[in-house]
């Protein structure tokens, strides 16, 4: 790909998402001819512009906003049963009706994704990659009583890893208060989520194949996470197999990836394991960019990563900034996400030139992630490039959207979706290794293994499950048997709703999300 | 230090000044800078003032190693712990920290605004 195609994949991308606003109006652009805001004004089916009720701060027109706008751009605008505004009173309660009711084949429901938040809160912008903590990664494995905790890794120069605290690494108590029963929510939250630097807080680990415990006292603080961990090359009697543990496509993992596969390209690599089984997505070009750097030009050259789609009202354009609808290739050339990382913007990427490739994933696998195995399985088969998965379930999310506001709310409704080159997109319930024995959801079964994350065993280390799976695959074509968490440690995997009774979450940035609240708390991993 | 951005783009640049006024940068005196001591508030007021919203968190070490900051949203996750926004089209905020040799300025990269900021210390 030339410079001035990357500037134009760019350019439309560098529009504020904060300051979006719509440039066009969809729908059949009749007017409903009243002013909109009483309930006399409604007419099923007839919709006056969003932008005549944008900023009108009154409890009917900020429903009638939601109306129009999510006529004009939501996904399945379709699919939404039109209701009088004037028929519900709670304006959060009047948008959370504005989605499909439709399920996928698995009769999970089409839309999880319906968000709100205050807009001063979600406009409170950070570092990339900030996060504040211990600099220890973890998973709730089961988040109600009798919780499982587990350290998932650590990040490098943090307390986490100066005092020791490693991978598969059990929290059973903070600050003298029971990880796994107790009821202070309260403390457990607080300990595990801090949002203040500079607090010390006591934790009891208990340690990975073992009984033994360990006290250790760490101090919050703030620092930028490692997108791009542990690159390696394992030697093998078939060759080479270079290894990456990516975790979030932001900003500072554009150069991180451009470093690692430098240095994979000059390490004689046969076969690459990526091991996204934490990334929960980020730039979608990015993930354009990293197709790229595994399947290299020949392989993808001339073909699409990912073609966004809008609803059928904008096949053209994209509706929020406006822009024409270009297609992300797949990605030779450095962006710049960070414009003083060392790479000028437009340095041609380096390239591994596989013909495969190996993703370890899990149901933290999600979006901008799930966006590089479509992209990748989009690769015509006359060019032989296969995807190979192995560990879980990714989450399903092929949607995204553009965050707007109106009246102090910030409003996430799913606007776009993309296919691969092939056209494919419809991924809602993730993809899964084809040996995966889900009944309760209907992936797109892909070639690999199902493997349960492998906690006794550090990232990166051939001796993990779900890499030596890979590694044994790669030369046998042969699975190990399924298997659970719990099977490897002795932790649940999950627990369902009615085990429930009380959860820990992330207060930080879950509790805002009224839509997302719930009764009775769900299980969830985090990472 | 490298120049990231080509001369049209900078001969394009637009200053914002104090007084509301806009006048033309002349853009070769105009390079990357860090700053002389941490200025964590500093920033983050100017920066919040780019960005027209009350306030963003920035590192204590904001400017002192690297001439550019970039912004993400908060890190908000539904109810699976993903994060909220997973595919993102638009790029992320960007500045970078500039200076004539006397003055520092803030460039805002998604909006090619160029901000005067007379409470940092530059070199």
């Amino acid at each position: 790909m030339d410079f001035t195609m990357t500037t134009q994949l760019i350019k439309p991308l560098l529009i504020s998402a904060l300051s979006a606003s719509l440039l066009a109006c969809g729908g059949d652009g009749s007017f409903d001819g009243g002013d909109g805001g009483t309930s006399s004004g409604w007419t099923q089916g007839v919709f006056a512009p969003s932008s005549q009720f944008k900023g009108q701060c009154n409890a009917l027109d900020e429903k009638n906003w939601l109306r129009s706008w999510s006529n004009e751009t939501y996904l399945w605008y379709d699919e939404i049963t039109d209701r009088d505004p004037a028929s519900i009173v709670g304006v959060i309660d009047y948008f959370n009706t504005l989605k499909t009711n439709a399920t996928t084949a698995s009769g999970a429901a089409k839309d999880n994704f319906h968000f709100s938040l205050p807009t001063d809160e979600y406009q409170k912008m950070q570092e990339s990659g900030a996060v504040m903590g211990y600099g220890f990664n973890f998973k709730l494995l089961r988040s109600a009583p009798p919780r499982e905790v587990v350290v998932s890794y650590t990040e490098p120069d943090t307390p986490a890893s100066a005092a020791g605290v490693r991978r598969g690494w059990e929290i059973v108590a903070v600050n003298g208060v029971d990880m796994i029963n107790s009821n202070d929510v309260d403390a457990l939250n607080s300990a595990l989520f801090p949002s203040t630097k500079g607090v010390q807080t006591d934790f009891t680990f208990k340690l990975v194949g073992s009984n033994e415990e360990r006290n250790i006292t760490l101090t919050t603080g703030e620092f930028i996470q490692d997108p791009v961990m542990n690159v390696s090359t394992i030697a093998t009697n078939t060759g080479n197999v270079g290894y990456v543990q990516f975790n979030d496509h932001n900003a500072p993992a554009e150069r991180q990836l451009y470093d690692a596969f430098n240095q994979l390209a000059g390490s004689n690599i046969s076969d690459l394991v990526i091991d996204m089984r934490y990334n929960g997505g980020g730039y979608l070009a990015m993930a354009a960019q990293l197709g790229y750097m595994v399947a290299g030009a020949e392989n993808t050259s001339g073909l699409i990563f990912e073609k966004t789609i809008f609803n059928d009202k904008y096949p053209t354009t994209n509706p929020v900034t406006g822009s024409p609808l270009t297609p992300y290739p797949f990605i030779d050339e450095y962006i710049a996400f960070d414009p003083d990382s060392g790479i000028s913007e437009g340095t041609k990427l380096p390239s591994l030139n596989l013909e495969r490739v190996f993703v370890l994933s899990s149901s933290n696998t999600c979006s901008a992630s799930e966006a590089l195995i479509n992209g990748l399985r989009g690769i015509p088969a006359a060019r032989g490039f296969e995807v190979i998965l192995i560990g879980g379930n990714t989450c399903g999310k092929p949607y995204g959207f553009y965050p707007t506001d109106n009246c102090d709310t910030t409003f996430f409704t799913i606007q776009f979706t993309g296919v691969n080159h092939a056209g494919f997109g419809e991924y809602s319930d993730g993809f899964a290794p084809q040996n995966t024995p889900n009944a309760e959801l209907a992936p797109v079964y892909v070639q690999g293994c199902a493997v349960a994350d492998d906690f006794t065993h550090l990232l990166g280390d051939k001796n993990e499950a779900m890499l030596a799976a890979a590694l044994s695959y790669r030369t046998s074509g042969v699975c190990p048997a399924p298997t659970t968490a719990a099977g490897l440690k002795g932790y649940a995997v999950q627990s369902s709703a009615s085990e429930m009774g009380v959860s820990l979450s992330d207060n930080r940035w879950q509790t805002q999300l009224k839509n997302n609240r719930v009764v009775t708390p769900l299980p969830k991993e985090l990472n | 230090m490298r120049k990231f951005w080509p001369h049209s783009l900078l001969a394009a640049l637009t200053l914002a000044t104090s007084s509301g006024c806009n006048s033309t940068v002349n853009q070769d005196e105009l390079r990357p800078a860090l700053l002389t001591e941490p200025s964590q508030q500093e920033v983050a007021a100017l920066v919040a003032k780019a960005l027209n919203t009350e306030e963003v968190n920035v590192g204590e070490e904001v400017f002192m190693q690297k001439s550019s900051l970039v912004l993400d949203s908060p890190p908000f996750t539904d109810a699976q712990g993903n994060p909220l926004m997973g595919k993102q089209l638009e790029m992320p905020q960007r500045f970078m920290l500039l200076t004539d040799g006397e003055l520092c300025y803030l460039q805002h990269l998604n909006s090619e605004q160029l901000l005067p900021a007379p409470t940092l210390s530059c070199r």
